[in-house]
């Protein structure tokens, strides 16, 4: 196993592994009840993994307390077809004057080029998309997620050295290849971490446009150092007070 | 097994930055934010195995850029990518005319490309 995967600056592979053995020891009886709390009401390992891509555009196994049934994953995709379809989303093309245009041959017979190059814009337009009221979530799951317990798993995350504490949120391979265009790819040469610049400066999930978070992710590429790791930690317990009680 | 190289012409400097860190996986990499610096850097003992490269590049475009690589004996058989935020289809086919190898739109899966530069690269393992 690699110490530095990722060739962190020293302090911050050094302040990672510090402050997660110390987590780790800490929480440990804390973990077992919560555990024992998810294995009690649903059928299922208590701690799960999806993969995710960090920095540098690897993918890895991010842990996370289950929160949801354990059939929870087979049905993202239609919730995204269905998200996908909805009439907000829809909107109607022109094609214009276009004489020359070429046509392309696809399932579903054929397309003119720049309807299908349209299509392709439409699907890309969303990189981030969240369910609200989500039925798969159990009740322990809804409790963990609000105060963000189910991350905590994470910390294993960090101690390995698969992220770290402070960077920007690994995402799923789905999001994250959106996310490949000029300009926002910067986002991947930063660290990925548990808790970043848009977490501390976000009243809630729901109030910051993915344009914001963006932005935020490639500022953090740019510029993070100790002082700001050290704020940004500072600020996030803060933060997961302010998000559990709203 | 001598290492490939590689040339990444892209002038958007995160991206140019990102493929650099990506394509190291394959070889030594270089890398210009522009044609003109690329063209100027090949010289006989400067010859990539494959290269890399944008559309909209400042001065000489991509698909001039091709043409110019395809008038030179010394660089007429290097491989061309086009990886480029352009999605259009008669750009496409008019880069493949020109002599590209392959076309990749923005966004991509770097996974993706990574297999694609493999197989130019010959670096497949042999599925039979």
């Amino acid at each position: 196993m690699r110490l530095n995967k990722h060739n962190l600056p020293l302090w911050k592979r050094f302040m990672d592994i510090v402050v997660a053995s110390i987590l780790i020891t800490l929480l440990l009886p804390f973990f077992v009840i919560i555990i024992l709390m998810i294995k009690l009401e649903s059928k299922g390992p208590a701690i799960y993994y999806s993969n995710r891509v960090g920095q540098g555009f690897t993918v890895f196994k991010f842990y996370k307390f289950r929160s949801m049934y354990q059939n929870a994953d087979q049905l993202i995709s239609k919730f995204k077809n269905q998200y996908d379809n909805s009439p907000k989303n829809e909107a109607v093309f022109h094609i214009a004057n276009n004489k020359n245009n070429t046509f392309l041959v696809g399932d579903e017979g054929f397309i003119k080029s720049d309807e299908h190059e349209y299509n392709l814009k439409q699907k890309n337009k969303i990189s981030f998309f969240k369910i609200i009221n989500d039925p798969r979530i159990t009740k322990v799951g809804s409790f963990i997620r609000r105060t963000s317990i189910d991350e905590l798993p994470q910390i294993f995350n960090v101690l390995i050295g698969d992220m770290s504490l402070v960077g920007n949120r690994p995402l799923p391979l789905y999001e994250a290849d959106k996310l490949t265009v000029d300009n926002v790819i910067g986002r991947f040469l930063g660290p990925s971490g548990m808790t970043g610049l848009w977490q501390v400066n976000s009243r809630g999930e729901e109030d910051i446009s993915a344009d914001e978070r963006k932005a935020y992710d490639l500022t953090y590429s740019r510029k993070f150092s100790f002082s700001l790791d050290l704020k940004i930690l500072l600020k996030t317990f803060p933060a997961v007070l302010q998000k559990t009680n709203s | 097994m001598e290492q490939k190289l590689i040339m990444i012409v892209e002038d958007c400097e995160m991206m140019r930055k990102f493929l650099k860190i990506y394509c190291e996986k394959l070889g030594k990499v270089i890398t210009y934010e522009s044609a003109n610096e690329a063209l100027q850097s090949l010289t006989v003992k400067n010859i990539p195995d494959l290269i890399v490269s944008d559309l909209n590049l400042p001065g000489i475009n991509g698909k001039e850029f091709i043409s110019q690589l395809r008038n030179k004996s010394i660089s007429k058989k290097i491989p061309v990518i086009i990886l480029t935020g352009e999605a259009n289809v008669e750009l496409k086919l008019d880069c493949l005319s020109l002599g590209a190898v392959d076309y990749l739109s923005k966004p991509f899966h770097p996974k993706e490309l990574q297999l694609r530069l493999k197989r130019i690269l010959g670096q497949f393992e042999p599925i039979l």
